[in-house]
């Protein structure tokens, strides 16, 4: 049903715009019953034989798009998920206006230098939480980096004069984070593979970000605060992880 | 100035390889012997040593033959340092001593990875390629960044080659001239429209592999052998025993011996490919090398080589002489290490180990190349955001 409805509907929204193209998976934009949309294609390898190639790319669109409801149900801002298509393997999702949380940081830093530490601990506890939610609700992200965190409401382009005339409202209330690309997430409880999330990210920060210890420090107490009693085994196994990080 | 020569040993798993390589005309010698257990059966480090033992010095006669130089001529020698079998290892390295001491010439311990990823630049004049290097007991996705080669995604658990050496083990197919070869031989006779469902585990960067193997033993019914006390004291046991042989012949009903290798290749090598393929997007490489004893596989080769070509890439590979362990490697290595400058070692420092990871050594002799900015995969996301706007 959901796959014929889509089908017209596909023929509806050309020409749709390829704004990125990953090793996976090629985005488009377009517009769906005149909302702006974000279609996500996981297209045919022609090296995998056929039948693995589909069974690959279906598994991974169901996942992501279960996931995405899923989170969506625990009220945890994601993309709405429109309509999924497992034999194309294609995802209609919602389009979110706003900034990634790593531009964010990057373009704060050059406008306000100084202001930099507290707006990053401010956004480390919120990042914190959100991703405690994520984990309470069975699910890990798989690819957690400053670059899947949006902050809605701030346009890229228009950051530095907004900022720069005190219209934005950064008190932590007014910061709403969305959370993208589910594509590489399974669901679990397991302390092993919160604590490889979490990991991950922390990673993520030392490559890009100044002030990356008191990002991470911060996102730790956010989540800590949110996971209670079994933040603190994730601790202990976030150790364990760290120590035999084999690509160190 | 007399011509520079190096006199290679490697023995780190069941092969013994013994190579001459002289600083101008490249490769004199490059000969192998392999240890191989009858067809059921995995290969034991004691056995291989020993075999190792009894090979070597009329390997290195017959390397000396066919370079037709003499031992003075020799100006080095270079072993596996490891990483590898301890015991193969070492009975190796005994001799690579021995022969520095007694013909008074230097010695240098080498990394077996960066050994096969070197000769595999020199055979192929790659320049700067992502490598994947599969075999027994290796399986990674390296690339050179910051004076290192960098892993950027390995296996997490066991080799692809020795998942591969298991199921033939499995199967009973032999392992003579090698497990992996016999297996691509039946992959061939299958009729490539089934696939046996087995699991698949890309998990970012890095593969689980042990799942597969563990799967396809079950279904095809390896079991722990029982003693008979034992099953006459637990019939339930041998009920469960029973089910299991039953199970285990209706899954070989429906899938031919030809039809399982088909599968296990096509479903390994698609893990094997999709991570170098991550590592190629992240670094922007325009050549992806294959290394390692899985790296003769003509399917994984011609898999690479769809991949390479549809990112606008080419795909580097060498035959068996090069891919599979060998001396030469050692030896080609060896001569770069010390033309770098990398000192040559005292006796008491010639010790192999079993770990040694490829990311430790520093790679001086590409210290000069312009360093491989790459870029994360935050920034490419983030330019693709950009572009959005």
């Amino acid at each position: 049903m959901i796959f014929k409805l889509y089908q017209t509907y596909l023929n509806s929204i050309m020409p749709e715009i390829q704004i990125s193209q990953g090793a996976e998976a090629r985005l488009f934009i377009g517009d769906y019953k005149g909302e702006k949309c974000i279609i996500k294609h996981r297209f045919s390898k022609k090296y995998r034989h056929a039948i693995l190639d589909q069974r690959i790319r279906s598994r991974r669109t169901i996942s992501e798009a279960r996931s995405l409801r899923k989170a969506q149900e625990a009220q945890i801002r994601v993309p709405r998920v429109y309509e999924v298509d497992e034999t194309e393997c294609k995802i209609i999702m919602e389009y979110i206006e706003g900034i990634t949380i790593r531009s964010f940081l990057l373009q704060f830093e050059q406008s306000y230098p100084d202001k930099l530490l507290s707006i990053s601990s401010r956004i480390g506890i919120i990042m914190g939480e959100t991703i405690a939610k994520i984990h309470k609700t069975g699910l890990v992200h798989g690819d957690l980096t400053t670059c899947n965190f949006i902050i809605e409401g701030i346009s890229e382009g228009g950051f530095d004069r907004i900022s720069r005339e005190d219209r934005i409202d950064l008190s932590p209330e007014a910061i709403k984070l969305c959370v993208l690309d589910f594509g590489l997430n399974s669901t679990s409880i397991s302390s092993e593979d919160r604590s490889v999330d979490l990991y991950v990210l922390e990673r993520a920060f030392i490559s890009t970000h100044k002030f990356s210890t008191e990002l991470w420090d911060s996102v730790l107490i956010g989540y800590g605060r949110l996971m209670g009693k079994e933040g603190v085994e994730i601790m202990k196994r976030l150790e364990i992880v760290r120590a035999r990080g084999r690509k160190k | 100035m007399p011509e520079f020569l190096c006199l290679g040993l490697e023995g780190s798993a069941n092969k013994l390889g013994i190579g001459i390589v002289s600083r101008t005309r490249g490769v004199l010698a490059n000969v192998r012997k392999t240890y191989n257990p009858p067809a059921g059966h995995g290969f034991l480090p004691m056995e291989v040593a020993k075999h190792h033992r009894e090979h070597i010095k009329d390997l290195i006669k017959k390397a000396f033959e066919q370079s037709g130089i003499k031992h003075e001529d020799i100006s080095i020698i270079a072993y596996t340092k490891g990483p590898g079998m301890g015991g193969p290892l070492s009975s190796v390295a005994i001799v690579a001593r021995l022969l520095s001491l007694l013909w008074k010439i230097p010695i240098i311990g080498v990394n077996h990875c960066i050994a096969h990823i070197e000769m595999g630049r020199s055979i192929t004049a790659a320049k700067n390629p992502v490598i994947l290097y599969a075999s027994g007991g290796n399986t990674q996705v390296i690339a050179f960044s910051r004076g290192k080669y960098r892993i950027f995604g390995e296996t997490i658990d066991i080799a692809v080659g020795n998942c591969l050496d298991r199921l033939a083990r499995a199967l009973k197919i032999p392992n003579d001239p090698s497990p992996g070869f016999n297996i691509e031989q039946q992959a061939l006779k299958a009729s490539g429209e089934k696939l046996v469902p087995l699991p698949y585990a890309v998990k970012g960067m890095d593969i689980s592999l042990s799942g597969t193997i563990t799967f396809l033993e079950d279904k095809v019914g390896v079991t722990k052998n029982y003693s008979e006390d034992k099953l006459k004291k637990n019939p339930r046991l041998v009920e469960m025993l029973k089910k299991k042989a039953h199970d285990s012949e209706e899954f070989l009903k429906e899938w031919s011996i030809p039809d399982i290798c088909f599968s296990v290749q096509e479903t390994l090598f698609a893990a094997l490919v999709e991570v170098s393929e991550r590592a190629m997007a992240q670094v922007k490489a325009d050549s992806i090398l294959v290394v390692g004893g899985v790296g003769c596989n003509v399917r994984l080769q011609e898999m690479l080589g769809i991949m390479a070509s549809e990112r606008g890439a080419y795909l580097c590979a060498m035959d068996e002489r090069y891919c599979i362990d060998n001396g030469a490697m050692i030896a080609h290595t060896g001569i770069i290490m010390h033309d770098s400058g990398f000192p040559s070692e005292e006796i008491s420092s010639t010790w192999v180990t079993q770990r040694f990871r490829t990311d430790e050594v520093d790679i001086e002799w590409r210290k000069r190349e312009k360093d491989t900015e790459y870029k994360g995969k935050d920034e490419e996301e983030e330019e693709d955001r950009e572009k959005e706007e």
